[in-house]
């Protein structure tokens, strides 16, 4: 008995999230299905609402120049800070699941007269 | 293996963004907004040459993306963060069925990774990125575009699975006590143990926090704050274990200023 319950507490520590639903007959509806990573992007002029969804527990969002050059900066609460060429700028972590995590965030080129760039807000995993 | 209690709401949080995640790809085009998702977050098995996994991806958004699918290495840096190295790509020992191509608003694609090669060592650990660019940037200022970076683990079999670690001598880095530990194995299993600190005025016991360092890599784990430690010699015995098992015990000489 005592290895069954282990069995099957095992069982749903290990398996994908499930959404599980009874109809009025009692019927159980639902599946399990596998890990996702969404995100939602709101753009008006230089603010970015950024919608996060994610399965993985440890997870981080930042922005780094889609051209990997410099002069572009960002911030989600605080001062602007320059985005790396080749790091980018980590924005926030997070260390659990998310469901329609909302951050807003600003970006600005260092020179006013800097040309036309895409910024890639990125959602990533944490753990290699 | 024990379930805590406190585990529960985070189950229940991860089946509420499964929800919201299923929800968003499946409204389309008219939604407002919806995004730009992949599935599975996380691709995970034992490293088999010819073996494929899928990506799906999913656009949820009301325009257009030119979508880009590329695996690469990580790079990991001391504290054990992790980024996708952005100057190499593992395209040649990763096929993938369709790099890039355009996903009209609402639509879905499936990509399929198909395991060419395997290193030496057995074991393949990489992310997979995935971009989306708005198929009509903007002629003037910034343009925000979508970047997705999953993880991709294919472990080593069984037979050839090498647990081994190798240990510098701790050091102070600012307010911390640090020990660099570099992983000479072959998995990314997780990295745990215990720290015993001794010296003329007693000893400090503490555990350390679950690090997953990449093959190959060096991370400082964090060994406890120097606050509080007079100056002096102290005798550091560190204890680690990698799933479950102990897998370096040593002791080494830390001075203090």
């Amino acid at each position: 008995m005592r290895r069954a319950l282990l069995a099957l507490a095992l069982l749903a520590a290990a398996a994908p999230p499930a959404a599980v639903a009874q109809d009025d007959a009692g019927t159980l509806i639902g599946g399990s299905v596998s890990s996702t990573l969404s995100l939602d992007l709101a753009q008006t002029g230089a603010t970015v609402r950024a919608v996060v969804t994610t399965t993985e527990p440890d997870s981080r969002l930042s922005a780094a120049p889609a051209d990997g050059r410099a002069g572009l900066s960002a911030s989600v609460s605080g001062p602007y800070a320059p985005l790396d060429p080749a790091f980018g700028l980590t924005l926030v972590s997070w260390t659990d699941v998310l469901a329609a995590k909302a951050t807003t965030l600003h970006l600005r080129p260092d020179s006013p007269a800097a040309a036309p760039s895409t910024v890639l807000i990125t959602l990533s995993t944490t753990t290699p | 293996m024990k379930m805590s209690m406190n585990q529960l709401p985070r189950l229940a949080l991860a089946a509420a963004a499964t929800a919201v995640a299923l929800n968003a790809s499946l409204v389309g085009a008219d939604a407002a907004g919806g995004g730009l998702s992949v599935t599975p977050a996380v691709i995970e098995r034992t490293a088999v040459r010819g073996d494929t996994a899928s990506v799906m991806v999913v656009n949820s958004t009301s325009q257009p993306l030119k979508i880009t699918v590329t695996p690469r290495p990580w790079t990991q840096s001391r504290s054990g963060a992790v980024a996708p190295n952005r100057r190499k790509t593992l395209l040649s020992r990763l096929g993938v069925s369709a790099r890039s191509f355009t996903l009209a608003a609402g639509a879905r694609r499936s990509v399929t990774m198909n395991v060419k090669s395997i290193p030496s060592s057995g074991s393949l650990y990489g992310s997979v990125e995935t971009i989306g660019l708005p198929a009509k940037a903007k002629r003037n200022g910034i343009t925000a575009a979508y970047r997705l970076v999953s993880t991709l683990r294919l472990n080593p079999p069984a037979a050839k699975r090498r647990l081994k670690l190798r240990a510098s001598a701790p050091r102070r880095s600012g307010r911390a006590i640090v020990l660099p530990v570099k992983n000479t194995g072959n998995t990314v299993s997780p990295i745990s143990g215990d720290i015993r600190v001794k010296g003329a005025a007693g000893t400090r016991t503490a555990a350390i926090r679950a690090t997953s360092i990449l093959p190959g890599s060096t991370v400082d784990l964090g060994l406890g704050s120097a606050k509080g430690l007079p100056a002096g010699t102290y005798t550091v015995t560190v204890a680690l274990k990698q799933d479950g098992k102990a897998v370096l015990r040593t002791t080494k000489r830390l001075r203090v200023r």
